[in-house]
């Protein structure tokens, strides 16, 4: 059996606007720390009994912004994980910040297959309204290096910026995707969280472009061939991201670093938000003080789960009250015994799962 | 009948906050009726509901002795009065229980319009009245001016008005002194057959309904074989007595006298106010007069909300129902609410009351329907039905007309108020009757009023328009045919049954937008479109409709947290409990009451 490895890096240069995930100004001290109990974990993951029968196939390197790695320290950390015995790699992805890298030639000598570059856009003033510190141009030149070293990457695009021409930063992007041949992308709205920059200074966010401009990328992106098989997600096929589609499809994955979750032998921990957490417990720790999800809470996680993903979800797991007024009004469709998302089923799918769960 | 001439029975006429409550506070001191350990504030009004809305709903009578000047002892007994129109019924027995009536007037404010109601009924019962003077100790106090006031109302000298500080303990044994000098003693025949004024009554959970009444003619001992003229019923007395904080058990009740009964009676509707007891042995050839039945005037549909269910609401009902007889209800099955009842109230506060008596005193969380009165339809055959709720109604064609209940509406109010008043009556389908006036200051208008009316918020808007001045006291009068419709509700094509009301043609357009265009307002965006349209039978008068939403969904999924989505799905089914299904849409609860608040009246 197959299991994932997630490894949050909790280090920023800087924090943009609209993140909240959990990271942190970068600190020697703590980045060392940090690297130690890391590869701890994964040492004790080689030791457990608990994961004998597992086989690491997918590793995930998120942020963060886990390019500020050291490469020595990454190969260290993939060293371990390749001394599981049982390893059989499929896919290791490293996100990226542009502006951070200059060879990915060392990274594919370590043994990184896939790398999720975070452009977030082609504008320079959308890029510093966001927050982020890398420009347009380091965006072009990080995508040139990258195009010539790998041929499996992705890129992340925020959309619905608000007082931008939208549909016009969408044009730039698919222009790049194009030109750089980019086989996979995830697009995603900017989003407005608690506790943000953005939460602050109270950025609204236009519900009807959203709904506009969710349609049209995926008539662009279907255009050049993509599949879009996830809410935002989309890829040539062949180029998924196997570790992502664990996800949906409730397979097994490790978690490690602050802010990591797990999921694995029907079972959800994770690290708390802060580096305390990390440092005191081991992964062990953490899976045995975690609770079996009883069979409703499972049922329910695979309908709102299963139907972000294209392939949908057993057609018994769902509530059969609403499904034919659903169908009929175009927020899913049917397929054998399966229940599959459309695309307007997605643009509301908190309301479409509750119907049917 | 020596005994008789050292009693007096009265009650106290007050607006809210002229010190009513305080004033009795210090007469039960004075009297030293309680100790002081006893004497919490205010211990008239002993329900939490009276005490935060200021009024009082039940009457509480307390009997005091007090040693005048003369060296005599005197038994008080005060009587206290229910203070809102819906319980003007209960406010006539209880006058009619006493000898006399103290009016309480605070010396900064004067006498208001709603105190006037009172005055006249204590009036047309004949009590003496003794004007008073409270809060003189206020810096704003204007006792001369309304000295002169009060005496030219009441026909006495300015120096007759009693100048008292209640909260200060200024003029008490004044007042308590013009209470023995002024108010007449009772009279009656201690010897002849029984007649006893019901004027309040409550259920004892262990002992069964305890009846106050006031001995008007005869004596009645322990062991009497008592009846009830109104029902007819006979019961063995077990026990009487005084009332003053508790309950002080004596051998007999003699005529002129004020106590309590237990007869072993199980049910409050065996003991109405208003009804006269007289024995079996030696029975009374008339009742006294002035009884009447008490009938509900307000309806609407009472259904479990979130929390509740039916069989919780059915108990907390019928648990209710032993204290307050003036309600009555019967099941009622609603497409949209589900199971429930509906129950007639005897006016809105009434209702208002009961609603939130089920919520504290028993957990029970309800949803109510648009409040309705009674209509009469005549089919054409001839047969009469009487419809208390609009989806009952039936369609039209199949019946001759409806009639719909009215009301002789008497309005007292400062006289600078009578054209917003006028304007307000006449927006209600209200007809003009007469105008007399009061006092200098004060006029009493006479409208005829259908009922339905003036049950939503009419009192609300009274107050409005009158700077709340204005008071107004109604009366049944009999039914009349009027140009009535069903106004239904349909959630995208399906009638919900909850919002439909009986309304006059001329008022239906007005109220179908507000409606319609308030459920827009409340009911929150879904999936698809909603269309709400408000129709008279077939037709279609009002149409809104609310957008369906865009946007609802969590664009990331990050590292595999899934704890966002969960917490998502648990907030999202907590929300739905508040939700009630009509067909696709979720309608939120408060919808319903969103309707009953819709203002009335067109521009």
């Amino acid at each position: 059996m197959n299991v994932g490895l997630y490894i949050h890096f909790p280090f920023c240069l800087s924090k943009c606007f609209y993140c909240k995930f959990f990271s942190v100004r970068f600190k020697d001290a703590l980045y060392s720390k940090y690297i130690e109990k890391l590869i701890s974990d994964i040492k004790l993951l080689n030791q457990l009994p608990e994961f004998e029968e597992y086989k690491i196939d997918t590793v995930y390197f998120g942020g963060g912004t886990p390019s500020l790695i050291d490469i020595r320290d990454l190969d260290r950390i993939l060293n371990e994980i390749f001394r599981y015995k049982n390893t059989q790699i499929k896919e290791i992805t490293l996100e990226v910040n542009p502006k951070t890298v200059e060879d990915f030639r060392l990274y594919k000598e370590i043994g990184i297959t896939r790398i999720s570059l975070g452009i977030q856009n082609f504008n320079d003033n959308v890029l510093k309204f966001l927050g982020r510190v890398h420009s347009k141009e380091d965006n072009i030149k990080t995508l040139e290096l990258l195009s010539r070293e790998y041929d499996n990457f992705s890129i992340d695009i925020i959309y619905n910026i608000p007082g931008f021409n939208n549909k016009k930063l969408v044009d730039d992007a698919i222009f790049y995707i194009k030109k750089f041949k980019i086989p996979h992308a995830s697009f995603y709205e900017l989003t407005i969280e608690e506790g943000t920059k953005f939460y602050k200074d109270n950025i609204k966010i236009d519900e009807e472009e959203f709904d506009y401009l969710y349609d049209y990328i995926d008539m662009k992106l279907r255009e050049l061939g993509f599949i879009h098989y996830e809410v935002s997600n989309y890829g040539e096929r062949g180029y998924f991201s196997i570790h992502n589609i664990k996800y949906w499809r409730r397979e097994y994955y490790i978690g490690l670093g602050p802010a990591s979750h797990s999921f694995f032998k029907e079972r959800r921990f994770y690290y708390s938000y802060d580096f305390n957490d990390f440092f005191t417990n081991s992964i062990l720790d953490k899976f045995k003080s975690s609770n079996k999800l009883n069979k409703e809470e499972i049922r329910e996680e695979e309908i709102f789960l299963g139907l972000r993903f294209y392939e949908g979800i057993d057609i018994s797991l769902v509530k059969k009250e609403y499904i034919s007024f659903l169908e009929k009004e175009g927020f899913i469709y049917i397929e054998k015994n399966k229940i599959k998302p459309t695309i307007k089923g997605w643009k509301l799918f908190n309301s479409l799962v509750y119907y049917l769960i | 009948m020596d005994y008789q001439k050292k009693i007096r029975n009265f009650s106290i006429i007050a607006h809210i906050d002229h010190g009513k409550s305080t004033l009795a506070d210090r007469m039960i001191e004075i009297t030293k009726t309680i100790s002081e350990r006893e004497l919490v504030d205010q211990v008239l009004d002993s329900m939490d509901l009276e005490r935060e809305r200021g009024i009082t709903i039940k009457s509480h009578p307390i009997r005091m002795e007090y040693k005048s000047k003369d060296g005599e002892i005197y038994i008080f007994n005060l009587i206290d009065t229910p203070g809102h129109v819906d319980f003007s019924y209960e406010v006539s027995r209880s006058l009619a229980a006493c000898e006399g009536a103290i009016l309480v007037v605070d010396a900064s404010q004067g006498i208001e319009a709603q105190t006037f109601s009172t005055l006249y009924q204590a009036l047309e019962n004949d009590l003496a009245i003794i004007p008073v003077l409270n809060k003189i100790d206020l810096p704003s106090a204007r006792v001369e001016e309304l000295s002169e006031e009060l005496s030219d109302l009441l026909g006495v000298f300015p120096e007759e008005v009693i100048k008292v500080s209640a909260k200060m303990g200024i003029g008490i044994e004044d007042l308590m002194e013009a209470i023995v000098r002024e108010i007449p003693a009772p009279e009656g025949d201690e010897n002849a057959p029984v007649r006893a004024l019901i004027f309040d009554s409550f259920y004892d959970k262990y002992r069964g309904v305890v009846v106050y009444v006031r001995m008007k003619e005869g004596t009645l001992k322990i062991g009497d074989k008592i009846k009830f003229f109104a029902t007819g019923k006979e019961f063995e007395i077990e026990e009487l007595g005084y009332i003053k904080l508790g309950r002080y058990p004596q051998k007999q009740l003699k005529a002129g006298e004020i106590g309590y009964i237990i007869a072993n009676i199980k049910e409050i509707r065996d003991a109405r106010v208003g009804d006269t007891i007289t024995t079996v042995e030696n029975p009374a050839k008339e009742p006294l007069p002035g009884y009447k039945e008490v009938k509900p005037m307000v309806y609407c549909g009472i259904f479990p909300a979130e929390g509740s269910n039916y069989e919780d609401l059915k108990e907390a009902l019928e648990r209710l129902s032993l204290n307050d007889s003036s309600i009555v209800y019967e099941p009622e099955v609603s497409d949209a609410l589900g199971h429930g009842f509906r129950a007639g109230f005897l006016g809105l506060l009434h209702m208002e009351i009961v609603q939130e008596r089920l919520y504290r005193e028993f957990g029970v969380n309800i949803i109510t329907t648009v409040p309705s009165v009674k209509y009469k339809v005549i089919m054409k055959d001839g047969e009469e039905r009487f419809i208390s709720n609009p989806s009952e109604l039936p369609q039209p064609g199949t019946f001759e007309k409806i009639e719909e209940p009215f009301v002789r509406g008497i309005i007292i109010t400062p006289n600078n108020y009578m054209s917003p008043i006028i304007k307000l009556a006449q927006d209600r389908r209200g007809e003009y009757i007469s105008t007399s006036t009061i006092d200098v200051n004060t006029v009493e208008l006479t409208f005829e009023f259908p009922l339905g009316e003036i049950i939503l918020d009419f009192f609300d808007k009274l107050k409005s328009v009158s700077s709340g001045y204005a008071s107004m006291d109604y009366e049944f009068i009999g039914y009349r045919e009027g140009d009535l419709v069903k106004l239904d509700i349909l959630i995208n094509g399906q009638k919900v049954d909850a919002f439909s009301v009986i309304i006059h043609r001329k008022r239906a357009y007005y109220m179908a937008r507000a409606i319609v265009d308030k459920l827009k307002e409340v009911i929150p965006r879904q999936l698809f479109e909603v269309v709400i349209q408000a129709a008279i039978g077939n037709k279609i008068i009002a149409r809104s409709s609310i957008k369906p939403m865009r946007k609802d969904v969590l664009a990331k999924c990050y590292g595999g947290d899934v704890t966002r989505k969960k917490k998502l799905l648990e907030k999202q089914k907590e929300g739905k409990k508040r939700m009630k299904m009509i067909g696709k849409v979720e309608v939120p609860q408060e919808a319903f009451l969103a309707v009953l608040k819709i203002d009335q009246v067109g521009g």
